[in-house]
């Protein structure tokens, strides 16, 4: 049985894995408006004439 | 949305004689810009229709009956290019990047923000734009060496958005910016440890007595290391606002919730160092988890609405100062000083008191007073902040500075400063008034109960009561309920201040009104034409444009705008019978404008107030009638208030029909040509005869009866308007179904007794076990969270049962336009 102390340590180290993806998910402004970018993606991207900044604005930082 | 075919999206522009600019509205000069054969008045409106056609969306000029909007003047916004402006405006400023950050009340669709993120595409010097949408803001990132802030305003004026500037927006700007990581990241991380925690706990919770020593220890120790984030990272705000509750001797409802993840903490904490137990850690870490998601939903859907806001927000943030040397220059209102002479345009603001120039004005009050038309000002006079220009240009002597004006001092009036807490008290709060110090006497009394005759079930006894009687139903249900309630009506565009606000409203028995604004519709040209006989031609149309622009009465410049269309020509002779009409001759036509005291009218037509009647070359031709018309839904709402309410209504206009409501509104309890004083002194009457009054209205003018009020609702058009002292906005677009909101928010009060009566029993039979000290740690652990659970969906499930009969779910969802803008 000794085997799950390694299970469980494996498996905390998947779940802070996650937290921390959480965490980014976070600073990345992920959840400061999540209505938006629903809408955004179902506009045609249309090929751009000059900038493409302007045409991913959720991503670029 | 389906693109649509460019052209017959376009309003007619037939009846005009000059050429109307097909994106603005604007006349054409006379070589305009042709693009498809529309008119456009300049390379800037046609290059945005051009971009709007090239990418289909020329939707957008069918949604809107007023499409782009022209900046008035060219340079009209520089003034914000001043770099203290500037600075205070934006958001970041270096010499390479600017960002700034706009509020748009005006974004309503998915092609506004399809429009206001394609900025760039106007201009090169704006390198990126994002829309928030329910926040309604867009953030700007622009190069400052290739445009200007105040170009990037103008920009967005053409196209139709321009932003809200007032002194608010100076001051909001530099606090930090709104969103509440920090919040999210709590409920994350408590929901991270809870869960594990569960995982951990699970042997036990299936098998309990027959897990291994060892490794029950290890899970309890682990379990006491998740927890520690949770208790002191999410719940900290639990602790210590109930720190702060209990420094001021007061109670609040933080207090029990506090003393019970105390004292789990404790025993938890007790339990695994003397080695008698794991504790208690999924009960608390799950009771703090919950706990957290009913606050976020809470706070969820208020990310764009203000209760709050004081007078800045309504003062405009520039105004035109004319210099000695006849120059205008447009400067900020906080560098206005007394003796400047300023311009104030048709439908501004008058941003500070001040003596007119001008010979003559007319201003509309109704924000301050609820009169509906406009007063006549002569030179010489004083006009106050808070009006509104109704007539041409005028131009004014500044007299106070704004932070002395007029209308500040309304704002700062002690009825507008009464403070909140003492309107109200929440049935919890009185709840648990008691149930604090019995659960602290029960768990005490048993302790020491059990410490003289059996003292091993003494600590388990006081631990177990604490636990058992933790306030779960108490701080969860409600929260959940009323959270659940605000949000139903707030998908039908009622938006309540909180969930107190619930409370508030369901106990009123006394609903005063406000009539205009509130049951009828301020709608600034609600002029209609009723021709008698044939149609007006166009030349007579011209002919009544002409005569009704010579005249300063309201109601003149009301046919006016109405007749905007038309084109003015020259006249020959004037007079104005003051209180009857006027007279024009124009060439050979002799054209009379005025009451039925003036113009003899068609005995089959039912002369009434509020028409003005039409006679070219002595022939009857018909009239004008301006009226305020009813909200939608209103006749039937007040049927149904009427049943259960006492009705009251007020009014500031003088001239109001009384008997136009007589048929809801008891004699002696309508109540015409009000000031904001004697509103105000009506609620408190009520109120002191023992009614609980909810007040309804609109704008300033009410505000002091809203305060006074114990339940206030602020009507709005604009969700992102002024609301001063009001517990709820609602949108005049839903008025009609107040009374089924009132309805849901009346029944709140049984929905929360039924499920204390629930969680109740669970109690006693908790309690009863506790006492003795009988309560494993194993089904204590079970009894908790199960509880809370239960109760949970107990009270979101009656809710919604109660909802569905009100006819208010299933609800509009979100995006639907014709709720939300």
């Amino acid at each position: 049985m000794e085997i799950i102390y390694l299970l469980i340590a494996c498996s905390f180290v998947v779940a802070l894995v996650f937290l921390g993806a959480f965490f980014w998910s976070i600073r990345s402004g992920q959840y400061k408006d999540t209505y938006t970018p629903a809408v955004r993606i179902l506009f045609d991207s249309e090929p751009e004439p000059q900038s493409t900044e302007s045409s991913h604005p959720t991503v670029s930082k | 949305m389906p693109p649509s075919d460019s052209v017959s999206a376009y309003p007619a522009t037939g009846q005009s004689q000059a050429l109307r600019c097909a994106h603005c509205g604007a006349d054409c000069p006379p070589e305009p810009v042709w693009v498809d054969e529309q008119p456009f008045c300049c390379n800037g409106c046609s290059s945005v229709y051009a971009l709007l056609k090239e990418n289909k969306l020329c939707n957008y000029y069918s949604l809107n009956s007023r499409p782009g909007q022209r900046a008035e003047a060219d340079g009209q916004f520089d003034w914000l290019d001043q770099p203290e402006i500037a600075q205070q405006v934006l958001d970041f400023a270096s010499d390479e990047l600017a960002v700034v950050r706009f509020d748009l009340p005006q974004i309503h669709c998915s092609s506004c923000i399809w429009l206001l993120e394609q900025l760039g595409r106007l201009d090169p010097g704006i390198l990126h734009s994002e829309v928030l949408f329910l926040e309604k803001k867009v953030i700007i990132r622009y190069n400052p060496k290739a445009i200007t802030l105040g170009q990037v305003v103008a920009l967005l004026h053409r196209i139709g958005y321009g932003p809200k500037l007032n002194l608010d927006s100076l001051n909001s700007s530099r606090k930090k910016v709104r969103f509440d990581g920090d919040m999210i990241a709590k409920l994350g991380v408590a929901g991270f440890c809870a869960g594990n925690i569960m995982l951990l706990s699970f042997a036990d919770y299936l098998d309990p007595g027959r897990v291994d020593p060892d490794f029950l220890k290890l899970f309890g120790w682990l379990s006491a290391l998740l927890a520690m984030p949770v208790v002191f990272y999410s719940g900290i705000d639990i602790l210590t606002s109930a720190w702060k509750s209990v420094a001021i001797r007061r109670l609040n409802i933080d207090v029990p919730l506090a003393l019970g993840i105390v004292s789990m903490l404790v025993l938890s904490l007790w339990e695994l160092f003397t080695n008698t137990g794991t504790g208690y850690w999924d009960s608390l870490t799950a009771l703090i988890f919950i706990l957290l998601i009913a606050r976020w939903l809470q706070q969820r859907n208020y990310a764009f609405l203000s209760f709050e806001r004081d007078y800045r927000a309504y003062f405009p943030l520039s105004t035109q100062r004319v210099d000695a040397d006849g120059r205008i220059a447009t400067v900020p209102v906080s560098q206005l000083a007394i003796g400047d002479l300023i311009r104030v345009r048709n439908d501004e603001i008058i941003p500070t008191d001040g003596v007119l120039e001008s010979d003559s004005a007319s201003i509309d009050y109704s924000f301050l007073t609820g009169e509906s038309q406009a007063v006549a000002v002569s030179r010489g006079q004083l006009i106050y902040a808070g009006g509104r220009n109704a007539g041409t240009a005028l131009e004014l002597l500044v007299h106070q500075t704004v932070d002395q004006s007029h209308l500040t001092q309304l704002w700062n009036h002690p009825a507008f400063s009464k403070p909140v807490e003492n309107k109200f008290t929440g049935v919890l709060d009185r709840i648990n008034r008691y149930f604090t110090p019995v659960a602290l006497v029960l768990a005490v009394g048993s302790g020491l109960f059990w410490l003289v005759f059996d003292p091993g079930r003494a600590l388990h006894a006081f631990m177990g009561v604490l636990i058992v009687a933790c306030p779960c139903v108490l701080v969860l249900a409600n929260p959940f309920t009323l959270g659940h309630i605000v949000r139903i009506l707030g998908r039908w565009a009622f938006y309540l201040k909180g969930n107190q606000a619930v409370e508030q409203l369901a106990e009123a028995d006394t609903i005063v009104f406000d009539k205009t604004g509130t049951l009828t519709q301020t709608q600034r040209e609600a002029v209609k034409g009723h021709p008698y006989g044939v149609e007006w031609s166009a030349a007579e149309k011209s002919l009544l444009r002409t005569a009704s622009s010579q005249s300063s009465h309201p109601l003149a410049r009301a046919i006016d705008q109405y007749l905007a269309g038309s084109g003015l020509l020259s006249i020959d002779r004037f007079s104005e019978l003051p209180g009857k009409g006027v007279e024009v001759q124009i060439g050979e036509h002799r054209v009379r404008l005025g009451s039925a005291a003036l113009i003899a009218v068609p005995a089959e037509l039912e002369a009434h107030e509020g028409q003005t009647h039409i006679e070219i070359d002595g022939v009857y031709r018909g009239y004008f009638e301006s009226s305020q018309t009813l909200r939608p839904g209103v006749g039937q709402l007040l049927d149904v208030l009427s049943a259960r309410y006492d009705l009251w209504l007020v009014s500031g206009d003088p001239h109001g029909r009384p008997e136009q409501w007589q048929r809801w509104f008891k004699a002696g309890q309508i109540l015409m040509g009000q000031t904001p004083e004697q509103k105000l002194e009506l609620v408190a009457r009520l109120q002191r005869e023992g009614r609980k009054v909810l007040m309804i209205g609109d704008g300033l003018n009410d505000a002091g009866a809203l305060r006074q009020a114990n339940a206030a609702i602020s009507i709005s058009d604009d969700a992102s308007r002024f609301a001063p002292a009001s517990d709820a906005i609602l949108q005049g677009a839903a008025f009609g179904r107040l009374a089924s909101f009132l309805q849901l928010a009346r029944r709140h009060r049984r929905l929360i007794y039924t499920c204390f009566v629930f969680s109740g029993s669970y109690n006693v039979v908790g309690l009863y076990f506790a006492t003795q000290g009988l309560l494993a740690p194993v089904i204590a652990a079970l009894l908790m969270p199960l509880s809370s659970i239960t109760v949970l969906s107990l009270a979101t499930g009656l809710v919604w049962v109660e909802a569905r009969r009100l006819g208010l779910l299933p609800a509009p969802k979100p995006d639907e336009d014709h709720i939300l803008s």
